[in-house]
């Protein structure tokens, strides 16, 4: 296995071409040292090997800790990431689908699809983007041991395999759509049982032993029931079978934040054009298998994670978009079925066929580049006006007659505000985008984190409910006051244990229904 | 495409290909802080939070202007990639350009040609405005392409083709920025004189060939005014022309400053620097005077250099606003100029030329990097202050007792502050706006300005200030009490307006204005 590992001229040279126009996307990114509203105290602090364990995630810091010691660095981290997923893309365009990249429409394609917006989501959050990126590479490793494990050393390779698996799953369970995808893909060029036995093992090898995982770190009081850790049960994934096959072929179409139609309709042309041609070019007997089998279980695999996934709402605020419409699962997904389609026909097709892909993939590259710059400069003007309104808030907080240095606040702050949409300009009919536009870089529970960070002192802990005896008349009727809204100066209420930030009318309804069940409780 | 480019003579070989890529590479180095850090101009405030339409610049006669931006970037403004586009274009342009004028092809010819041009401090200027660098860096290629098409017509049998492309090319650049004229012209000179000086080709065969070069410009420029007169177009400062009675007192002014030019030092180009600019141009122009065999070529030889000298200033001729010491047109004349001037000393045979050439370039590349930074982080740091004291001002509004964030009020700004020419210690003669002097808090954009990193949407953007507005307590607190920012009086908010004041000339301004506007007048 070593020596095959050697990459060749062709493939170093398109690795850095897919590498490079990746950073050129996310440059304004890479440079600026922009992070999401869970990274304020890993950034502090750094990731520890544990800190994923409380969403299941027990592989989720391995990478980082392995390569960065658990720190998330300006540049070196989206740098190094993005080596590692580019990195995948080429080993498994080379070696898995084997696929030979010589020319400069072979780097076009792959640049193309290492530049496809769905990595927006996957940097959003700083101290997993590492990982996140990583576990491509790991998968695509553990696709490569799977296929050999078909030609040699059956139980090695396909051990390794389902321990490469294991952790990218262990680390993100959506993830594994990659594997997935990668595998039906395969099976439409190598269709034989034999071929595809050590994938299946591999998988179910990989996945048995993590519920085990999560009851024990559950029953260790680990890891906590979240919206992202809970699984259907066994007998509802029959029954959500077509719902997730809609909910593929809906996502196919549906306009979202930096994935306008135009962008949507490229790719839908792209994966149309693939069936047709896998018809076209195969017999009777297996264009029916391609059409019944195939064709439903590649869509499967797209929303894999929607239909092994039990959605449950954890808390106020959770996220509001349907897993279905979730970017960071398509990246997993997508590209990977993009990149075979696109490899497939331009390496199997006519010229004319050849000449229209490359025409569609430069078109899309073109829409890639642009999108993606886009998304960073709703990131930076969207990070840049949220700090703005942090440093005003704590200016606020500090110069407040009733501030004390010495005392730790409990802040509740309610209602948030989220800038990026401000510098982003809709598409037509565009739906959801959650962590790609919505979602505010300082969230009502983090208010400990991000108030202290530029502070010279701590003066804010975090969130926590408000104990009956310290509710006082005066609290009362701040909290009721409708005119106690930011930016008026009255929106900060303090006094000796807690702070009351009140950013928006609606964010403050939760407060004032908790505050109201405990007066009438204490009458 | 490949058949089409080899016979224009514009496939480009394994030379071309690299120079390119150098040149790229160091363009984008000069420019590398700005383009990380995402800077934009006093007119792009708007734009970069919304997105550029076709029709954004018709106001002002720019019915192409945009075009570019619909086109590659969707109408935004982009980080990182405005400039990056914008630069792929300048260098795609200079290289033309070193094939028009036919300098020898070679990597380190063309690396010097194009690094030294497009470094040139004038390149700011296109910068400094992010909603028109792409557009206005484009204009430069196809200003040259269209130079090299009408050259190529004389001789090839596609001619009516050729020439209906330059014109098109002529016209899509007026319709875009029109004193790109001083470009067409500089270009144009420095050709002739190349062909007079080098190809030894008599004044009727230079009539023959470049004629084609002379017609698709006047089309071009034909159709731009009948175009304009379509357009729905504002009363301008920048589309006032000359009238055709006052142009002969102007051509002797126009040459005063196309040579004055030489010796003026503007900000990021001090004296130093323009007088190794200036020595370059000597050096160019005296290997031309060798190079002239006799007298009688040396004369024309001359009269082409003054009229190449004299179309840098072209534009002043033209319109009446001063536009002379302006770097953004001076981009279009002046930069051509330096870079002809070592186009001369390239194309000389002489090896003292050679060397002379690439001395000037050891000289001159990093002096234009180095202003190029300097001038940067002089961008940078005003860029700060300046939104340093808007977020005060923001907070000021939005913390007063009269602020409603639901309610809209009609805004108005007193004055400015600009903080660019804080940060500069350098010493010039002219001042040049945009390099240094102009505010991001320009008066016209306070509107959007308030609202660019506030969580509230409450600006009337509809409507100015109203007579109404004007109430005896408003009146009064002007006259009396209003003081510039950093003052506590510097801001006013009641439940219609808001108004902030900058420094004491905008105040005097406004106490003028409201004099007008008080009923009780």
């Amino acid at each position: 296995m070593p020596h095959s590992f050697n990459l060749n001229k062709n493939e170093i040279s398109c690795w850095l071409w897919s590498l490079s126009i990746l950073c050129l996307c996310f440059s304004p990114q890479i440079f600026n040292f922009i992070w999401g509203n869970h990274d304020w105290m890993p950034i502090l602090n750094d990731a520890g090997l544990s800190a994923g364990l409380i969403e299941g995630r027990f592989s989720q810091f391995l990478l980082l800790n392995i390569f960065l010691s658990g720190k998330i660095l300006p540049v070196f981290n989206l740098l190094f990431g993005f080596a590692l997923y580019t990195l995948a893309l080429v080993l498994l365009c080379t070696r898995f689908f084997r696929f030979s990249l010589a020319g400069w429409a072979d780097k076009l394609i792959l640049a193309t699809i290492a530049t496809l917006p769905y990595i927006n989501e996957i940097i959003y959050f700083h101290f997993i983007a590492f990982s996140l990126l990583g576990w491509t590479l790991i998968i695509a490793l553990s696709l490569i041991a799977a296929q050999k494990a078909s030609e040699s050393s059956r139980i090695r390779y396909t051990l390794i395999s389902a321990l490469l698996l294991f952790l990218a799953a262990g680390g993100y369970p959506a993830s594994i759509s990659l594997f997935a995808v990668a595998v039906c893909l395969y099976a439409i060029s190598e269709p034989r049982i034999k071929k595809l036995i050590p994938f299946a093992v591999s998988f179910i090898l990989a996945l048995a032993p993590i519920p085990l995982i999560y009851n024990l770190l559950k029953q260790n009081g680990l890891m906590l029931p979240r919206y992202n850790t809970e699984t259907e049960p066994f007998i509802n994934l029959i029954r959500k079978i077509p719902e997730t096959l809609s909910y593929s072929v809906q996502s196919l179409f549906q306009p979202q934040p930096f994935f306008p139609f135009g962008f949507k309709l490229i790719t839908i042309l792209i994966i149309v054009l693939f069936c047709i041609w896998l018809n076209k070019e195969y017999s009777q007997k297996r264009r029916l298998c391609i059409s019944l089998m195939f064709i439903p279980a590649i869509l499967l695999a797209l929303k894999l994670p929607l239909w092994l996934s039990h959605q449950i709402s954890d808390s106020y605020y959770a996220t509001r978009d349907p897993t279905a419409f979730m970017v960071r699962g398509d990246f997993y997904a997508l590209p990977v079925l993009l990149m075979f389609s696109l490899f497939y026909l331009v390496k199997s097709g006519s010229q004319k066929l050849r000449n229209i892909l490359l025409v569609l993939s430069a078109a899309l590259l073109w829409f890639n580049i642009n999108l993606n710059l886009s998304f960073c400069k709703t990131m930076l003007l969207g990070f840049k006006a949220e700090n703005l309104l942090i440093q005003r808030l704590t200016d606020r907080i500090q110069s407040h007659p009733r501030y004390n240095p010495n005392t730790t606040y409990y802040i509740t702050q309610t209602g948030e505000f989220y800038f990026r949409l401000k510098y982003h300009t809709p598409a037509a009919d565009e739906k959801f985008g959650y962590y790609t536009l919505h979602t505010p870089f300082g969230r009502y529970w983090t208010g400990g984190e991000h108030f202290n960070f530029y502070a010279p002192q701590n003066f804010s802990g975090n969130q926590i409910p408000i104990s009956p005896e310290h509710i006082t008349g005066e609290m009362i009727d701040y909290v009721h006051s409708p005119a106690a809204i930011w930016p008026s100066a009255d929106a900060i209420y303090l006094n000796h244990k807690y702070c009351i930030l009140s950013l928006t009318a609606e964010g403050k309804q939760p407060l004032i229904q908790q505050i109201d069940i405990i007066q009438r409780q204490l009458r | 495409m490949k058949k089409l480019l080899h016979s224009l003579s514009l496939y480009p070989d394994k030379t071309d290909i690299t120079a390119l890529a150098i040149s790229f590479c160091i363009i984008n180095f000069a420019f590398l802080f700005h383009s990380l850090n995402f800077m934009w101009g006093n007119h792009d405030v708007a734009f970069v939070k919304n997105e550029l339409l076709l029709s954004s610049g018709l106001f002002e006669g720019r019915f192409t202007q945009f075009i570019p931006y619909r086109l590659l970037a969707m109408g935004q403004i982009l980080p990182v990639l405005n400039n990056f586009i914008g630069f792929a274009f300048l260098t795609l342009g200079l290289w033309l350009l070193a094939k028009y004028w036919q300098i020898p092809a070679s990597r380190l010819n063309y690396v010097l040609f194009i690094s030294f041009f497009a470094t040139q401090p004038y390149t700011l200027s296109w910068i400094y405005f992010a909603f028109i660098t792409i557009s206005c860096l484009l204009w430069v290629l196809l200003a040259v392409l269209g130079l090299y098409l009408s050259e190529q017509a004389a001789a090839n049998k596609r001619r009516k083709t050729l020439c209906t492309i330059a014109v098109l090319c002529f016209y899509t650049t007026l319709g875009g920025y029109p004193p790109v004229i001083n470009a067409f012209f500089v270009c144009f000179g420095a050709r002739l004189t190349i062909a007079y000086l080098f190809e030894n080709k008599p004044l009727k065969q230079l009539w023959q060939i470049y004629r084609y070069t002379l017609l698709n410009i006047f089309i071009a420029a034909l159709l731009f005014k009948l175009t304009l007169r379509f357009v729905p177009v504002n009363d301008v400062y920048n589309l006032e022309t000359e009238p055709l009675k006052n142009l002969p007192a102007k051509f002797i002014a126009a040459l005063a400053i196309a040579f004055r030019q030489f010796f003026v030092s503007v900000p990021f180009m001090e004296q130093g620097y323009k007088i190794l600019l200036a020595a370059m141009g000597f050096c160019a122009i005296a290997g031309a005077f060798i190079t002239a065999r006799n007298w009688k070529k040396r004369i024309l030889t001359a009269l082409l250099l003054t009229g190449t000298i004299w179309a840098t200033a072209l534009t002043t001729f033209l319109v009446i606003p001063p536009t002379e010491y302006v770097s953004r047109i001076d981009f279009y004349g002046f930069a051509f100029l330096y870079a002809f001037f070592l186009a001369l000393l390239l194309k000389y045979k002489a090896n003292i030329s050679h060397s002379l050439a690439l001395g000037f370039m050891l000289l001159l590349i990093p002096a234009n990097i180095i202003n190029n930074y300097r001038a940067q982080k002089v961008w940078q740091q005003g860029y700060d202050a300046e939104f340093q004291i808007l977020n005060r001002v923001v907070e000021r509004i939005e913390n007063h007792p009269d602020f409603n964030p639901h309610r809209k009020y009609r805004f108005y700004q007193a004055g400015d502050i600009a903080l660019r020419p804080n940060y500069y210690k350098g010493t010039y003669q002219v001042d040049d706006v945009f390099l240094l002097s102009l505010p991001y808090l320009a008066i016209w954009q306070g509107a959007n300005l308030l609202e660019f990193y506030s969580p509230f949407e409450y600006i009337d953007h509809s409507s100015p200030l109203l007579p109404s507005d004007i109430t005896p307590e408003v009146y009064r607190y002007f006259m009396e009490k209003a003081r510039p920012f950093p003052h506590p009086e510097a801001v006013y908010v009641n439940k219609d307006i808001i108004i902030v004041v900058y420094n004491q000339a905008g105040l005097n301004d406004f106490r003028e204005k409201i004099r007008t506007l008080y009923p009780q007048n």
